[in-house]
C-alpha cells in the first residue's frame, strides 16, 4: 500500500510539469494556425487537466488510510503526506480542470501556450507547496509559482507594471514568512510569519489598494487567485501543526484578525460599489478562508476557497459563456462560501460571542448586493441597469453579467 | 559584533536615500559578514556559508550594473520622509523582537526549530529587511523599490546564513537568486523607456519570447508610459503612485 501511495503521489507531482511540458512543445502557433488545430489543442489541454484531477482524487483515499494506519503523516523523502495537504492538491486540481474548460477569453495579445501551459505548472509548484515538509520550502514554493507566472505571463505592453506590483506584494510576503520562520522569538515568529502569509494572499494590508485594476487587460488574474488559494490552504495547514504555544497563538490570532479585516474590506466594498463584484466576493471567500484557518479549521477553510477558485474562469466576462452556464458558476461562487460563513459562524460561537457577532457584523453589508446577484438570473442580464437606485445617477451601471472589474470614475 | 554588522542598519537607512548607488557597498558589508559569523567555530567555512556570501554579492552588485544604463524620472512624490520614519520604527521594533540573550539559552532553546549562531545577527539582519521591505513598499520609482528588494535579501541572506542547519541557506539563497532575477528584469522593462544611451537600445528578453512579442514589440518604447494611462484609467500613470 505504501508503495501503491508513493507511485500515485509521484505520478501526480510529476504530471503538472510533464503535461505542462507536452503542451507547451506541441502548441501550433496562436496566430497562423487554424481554427481548427486550435480548438483541438484547447481540448488537449483539458483532457490533460482531467488526468491530473484523477491523480490527485487517488491520492485522497491513499492518505486516509496510510493515516489511520500510521497515526501520523507519511513521510516520502522531503515530502509529508497528510489527509489534509492532498485534499489540498485536490482542490486546485479542481480549480485547474475549471479553468481549462472554461471558455477561452479574447486575449489576441496571449499565445495559446502561454494561456494552457503556465496553469499546468504553477498548479504543479503549488501542490509541491503544499506536500513538502519544511515551512520554509513551503514558503519558497508558494513564492515561486506567482513569479513563474509573472515571467512568463507579463510580457504584453502595458502589463509589466501589474507584474511589478505582484512581484513586490509577494516578495514582501515571501521574505516576512523566511524571516518569520527563522526568528528564535516564538511570538514574534508566528506574527510574522502570519502577516507574510496574508500579504502573500492579497489579504488585508494588500487588499486596500485593489480598487483600481486595469479592466481591459485581465493579465493573470486567475494566476494571482490560485496562488492565493494555495497560500491559505497552506497557512490553514500550518495553523494545524503541533508549534510551540506563543507561536501557534500568535499565528492563529494574526490570521483571524487579518481574515476579517479582509472581510470587511470586501464586504464594504461589494455594498458600495458595483463594479468588480465577482472580485470582491472572491475577497471576501479568502478573507473567510483566513478566519477559518484562524480558527483551526483547515476543511472550512478550503470550503471557502471552493467557489471562487471554481466559478471565476466562467464568470470573467467572455462572450462565449452561455446563460445557463453563467447562472450556475454564479451559485457556485456564492453557495460554498455561504456555507463556509455558516460553519465560520458556529465554529467562532464556541470561542466567543463578541467575535461571532463582529463576524456577523463584517458579513451583513454583502447581504443586499449578493441577494441581487442571485436574483438577476431569472431576468435577462440587460434589465439589470434599471434596478440601480435612482439617488446614485452619476454611476454607470455596468451589465452585471459581465464578471469583469470596470474602472470606477 | 562586528563594525561590518554594526554599519549594516546605517547602510541600509542610505538605500532608502541613494538606492541602488548603495546597494553594491551593502552586499560587500553582508558578505563580509555573512564569511565573519563561525570564525570562531571548528568549521569556519562550510559551503552553505560560502554559497550564502556569494549570492550576496551576486544580488547587490549585478542588478545595480545591469539597471545603471537605465533611468526613470520620479514622477511621484519620493515620499523619503515616511519612509525614513517607518524604517526607524520598524529597526526598533525588530530590535525588541529579541528582548535578550536569556532566550538563546538551554530551557528556551529546545523549542526553536532553527537555532541561530550569533543572537546580535537576529536583530540586525531583521532590521535590514524590515528596512528593505519600508523601502520596497513606500518609495516610488521601480529603481528604489527595487534598491528596497536587494536590501531585504541581503537581510534575509544574513538571517539563513545565521541558522546552525545548513538547508535553509541553500533554499533562501536559491529563491532570493529567483526574486533578483526576476525584478531585474521587470525593473529593466519598466524603465525602458528613459534609456540614457538610446543608441544602443538593447530590448532586454525580446529574443527569447519568440512568437508572443512580436505585437508588443511594435510600441515598444511607448509601453509603460503612454499605452498605460489610457487603458489602465487614471491611477496607475504614474510608476510610483500606487500603495499597498
Amino acid at each position: 500500500m505504501l508503495i501503491t501511495a508513493d507511485i500515485v503521489l509521484f505520478l501526480s507531482l510529476v504530471w503538472p510539469f510533464l503535461a505542462g511540458a507536452i503542451i507547451a512543445i506541441f502548441a501550433p502557433d496562436a496566430r497562423t494556425g487554424e481554427e481548427d488545430a486550435r480548438t483541438r489543442f484547447t481540448q488537449l489541454a483539458a483532457n490533460f487537466s482531467v488526468v491530473s484531477f484523477t491523480l490527485s482524487a487517488l491520492n485522497v483515499p491513499l492518505s486516509l488510510y496510510l493515516s489511520a494506519t500510521a497515526a501520523e503523516g507519511v513521510e516520502f523523502g522531503w515530502m509529508v503526506e497528510m489527509p489534509l495537504a492532498t485534499i489540498g492538491c485536490l482542490l486546485l486540481h479542481a480549480g485547474l480542470v475549471s479553468q481549462c474548460f472554461a471558455p477561452p477569453q479574447p486575449e489576441e495579445d496571449r499565445a495559446l501556450v502561454a494561456r494552457d501551459t503556465v496553469p499546468f505548472w504553477t498548479t504543479g509548484l503549488l501542490s509541491l507547496a503544499m506536500l513538502l515538509e519544511e515551512p520554509v520550502a513551503r514558503a519558497g514554493m508558494l513564492l515561486s509559482a506567482p513569479i513563474l507566472a509573472v515571467i512568463l505571463l507579463d510580457t504584453g505592453a502595458g502589463r509589466g507594471q501589474n507584474g511589478w506590483n505582484t512581484l513586490r506584494r509577494t516578495a514582501t510576503g515571501a521574505l516576512l514568512v523566511f524571516s518569520g520562520f527563522l526568528h528564535p522569538n516564538l511570538t514574534v515568529e508566528g506574527i510574522l510569519a502570519a502577516l507574510g502569509f496574508c500579504l502573500l494572499a492579497g489579504l488585508f494590508p494588500a487588499a486596500l489598494s485593489r480598487g483600481n485594476p486595469s479592466p481591459s487587460r485581465p493579465g493573470n488574474a486567475p494566476e494571482l487567485l490560485r496562488a492565493a488559494t494555495a497560500t491559505l490552504a497552506v497557512a490553514a495547514l500550518l495553523a494545524t501543526f503541533p508549534l510551540p504555544p506563543p507561536t501557534m497563538f500568535a499565528f492563529r490570532g494574526t490570521l483571524f484578525v487579518l481574515g476579517l479585516a479582509t472581510l470587511v474590506v470586501a464586504t464594504l466594498r461589494l455594498r458600495l460599489s458595483r463594479a468588480g463584484q465577482i472580485d470582491a466576493i472572491a475577497q471576501a471567500s479568502l478573507g473567510l478562508a483566513a478566519i477559518a484557518a484562524g480558527v483551526i479549521h483547515p476543511l472550512v477553510a478550503d470550503l471557502a476557497l471552493l467557489g471562487p477558485l471554481l466559478a471565476t474562469p466562467w464568470l470573467a466576462g467572455t462572450p462565449a459563456t452561455s446563460a445557463k452556464a453563467t447562472v450556475i458558476s454564479r451559485w457556485l461562487l456564492l453557495l460554498p462560501g455561504f456555507c463556509a460563513l455558516l460553519c465560520a459562524v458556529t465554529l467562532v460561537a464556541g470561542i466567543s460571542l463578541p467575535l461571532t457577532l463582529l463576524l456577523i457584523a463584517a458579513a451583513l453589508p454583502a447581504l443586499r448586493p449578493v441577494s441581487r446577484l442571485i436574483a438577476t438570473h431569472h431576468a435577462p442580464a440587460r434589465v439589470a441597469p434599471s434596478r440601480v437606485p435612482a439617488s446614485r445617477p452619476n454611476t454607470q451601471p455596468t451589465p452585471i453579467h459581465s464578471g469583469t472589474p470596470e474602472p470606477r470614475s | 559584533m562586528t563594525l561590518a554588522l554594526a554599519l549594516l542598519p546605517l547602510l541600509a537607512l542610505f538605500t532608502i536615500l541613494a538606492g541602488l548607488a548603495a546597494t553594491p557597498a551593502l552586499g560587500i558589508l553582508t558578505a563580509l559578514s555573512i564569511v565573519l559569523l563561525r570564525h570562531s567555530a571548528s568549521t569556519p567555512l562550510p559551503p552553505v556559508i560560502l554559497f550564502t556570501a556569494i549570492t550576496a554579492l551576486t544580488v547587490s552588485v549585478a542588478p545595480a550594473w545591469w539597471l545603471s544604463r537605465y533611468t526613470e524620472d520620479t514622477a511621484g512624490r519620493p515620499r523619503i520622509a515616511s519612509a525614513l520614519a517607518l524604517s526607524l520604527v520598524m529597526l526598533v521594533a525588530a530590535s525588541l523582537s529579541l528582548p535578550s540573550e536569556d532566550l538563546l539559552q538551554p530551557p528556551a532553546i529546545l523549542a526553536v526549530p532553527f537555532v541561530p549562531m550569533d543572537a546580535a545577527v537576529v536583530t540586525v539582519a531583521l532590521a535590514v529587511t524590515f528596512i528593505g521591505l519600508v523601502t520596497l513598499s513606500l518609495r516610488s520609482g521601480v529603481r528604489y523599490q527595487f534598491a528596497g528588494l536587494l536590501t531585504a535579501c541581503n537581510g534575509l541572506l544574513l538571517t539563513a546564513a545565521n541558522i546552525r542547519t545548513p538547508y535553509a541557506g541553500w533554499l533562501i539563497g536559491a529563491c532570493v537568486l529567483l526574486l533578483a532575477g526576476a525584478g531585474t528584469w521587470l525593473a529593466s522593462r519598466l524603465s525602458l523607456l528613459r534609456m540614457k544611451a538610446p543608441v544602443e537600445a538593447p530590448v532586454p528578453g525580446s529574443a527569447r519570447q519568440g512568437g508572443t512579442r512580436q505585437e508588443s514589440l511594435v510600441p515598444e518604447g511607448t509601453a509603460e508610459g503612454v499605452v498605460e494611462p489610457e487603458t489602465t484609467g487614471p491611477g496607475s500613470a504614474e510608476q510610483g503612485r500606487e500603495t499597498r
